[in-house]
């Protein structure tokens, strides 16, 4: 007897198992709990980064700490580290996570409408304060070389350099929203919306 | 049918499959059990991207071997018996000789499952794909794994 017929030969029902739609259920209640976990923790990862960049940014005003339009700039770009910080921070205080266990749908739903409030903000004020952001540091190291607003508003090349760009980067922000949309976060949110439809199915 | 249903459904036409699969991989009884959960658990989830113009056997297939790669790096930490590093187990489900598990044992896991693909009468074509290697490299790897089979084998 050769090898195939040896291999044909063995009686693969000997180790019969069953495997049910209850099962397909406990797998994705399973599923769902390590997956609520990930996308919490990469939401947190997030407000971290977001504190440090707001505790980090002022400290560039002690750079040139005498130039006062140099530090108006630099509070231009904290200003919307503080918006991002304060609106996650006002979300998390918010935030009950349901027990895994017990209330997975819940624990599901409390997610999702964390995850799509935070990316629903950051949509929004990266369109609006992109902008700002970008005038805030051009601006902010043409004044570092010491060069006053005045002087930069009384010549028109500058002007037009400045508005110019910044009006790029107006239109560059509907696209720079869609490439910061994490792709991890998306297929997370996706696949959570799945298991949801799949859980609360009678 | 809801997707669920759907993949119960073809869970329990590939029974016998993965059943291979976990004799293929794993040797005692309860590591094959842990395997298999392990199949289905990931099945389950990669289950929304499988496109069906790939055979569902085939797909579970690669899914199967991926899986049981991914449990042998753990294997190095927790000991997980396994055909290629462990002896052989008292706890076999399957009513089988020891020369064929000896000969398999021979294998690495992925040409284990190219030989076994070949056995079950998939083509080269289908095999290159489930293991991600040329048509040409898996003919010229069956030809190899044949010859090694064939000192062993008498």
């Amino acid at each position: 007897m050769d090898l195939t017929e040896r291999w044909n030969a063995i009686d693969w029902q000997a180790s019969d198992f069953s495997f049910t739609p209850a099962d397909v259920l406990a797998a994705t209640r399973q599923q769902s709990a390590g997956d609520v976990r990930q996308l919490l923790q990469t939401y947190r990862r997030l407000y971290f980064m977001s504190i440090g960049f707001l505790v980090g940014t002022p400290l560039l005003m002690f750079l040139k700490p005498q130039e006062p339009e140099y530090v108006l700039c630099i509070g231009l770009i904290s200003f919307y580290w503080v918006l991002v910080v304060g609106f996650l921070t006002r979300q998390f205080v918010r935030f009950r996570l349901p027990d895994l266990a017990q209330q997975p749908t819940e624990a599901i739903r409390a997610t999702l409408h964390l995850a799509r409030s935070i990316n629903a903000f950051h949509t929004s004020i990266i369109g609006f304060m992109t902008p700002v952001v970008f005038l805030g540091s051009l601006l902010g190291t043409l004044t570092y070389g010491g060069t006053r607003f005045a002087q930069l508003a009384g010549n028109p090349l500058v002007v037009g350099i400045v508005a110019g760009s910044t009006l790029l980067v107006m239109g560059l922000s509907r696209w720079l929203r869609r490439k910061l949309m994490n792709r991890q976060c998306v297929a997370l949110i996706q696949r959570l919306d799945e298991q949801l439809r799949i859980l609360t199915t009678p | 049918m809801a997707l669920q249903d759907e993949f119960v459904e073809r869970i329990q036409e590939h029974r016998l499959l993965l059943n291979k699969l976990v004799f293929l991989y794993a040797d005692q009884a309860e590591d094959r059990n842990d395997l298999r959960q392990e199949i289905l658990l990931q099945a389950w989830r990669s289950y929304p991207n499988y496109r069906a113009e790939a055979r569902f056997s085939t797909w579970l297939y690669r899914l199967g071997l991926n899986v049981a790669l991914t449990m042998l790096a753990q294997a190095k930490r927790t000991q997980f018996s396994e055909l290629t590093d462990g002896p052989p187990g008292d706890g076999n489900q399957f009513e089988t000789d020891d020369q064929l598990q000896v000969v398999l044992r021979q294998l690495g896991p992925i040409d284990r499952t190219l030989l076994v693909m070949s056995m079950e009468g998939y083509n080269d074509v289908e095999i290159s794909e489930t293991l991600g290697i040329s048509p040409g490299n898996t003919r010229t790897k069956l030809h190899r794994i044949r010859q090694k089979i064939g000192q062993l084998w008498t």
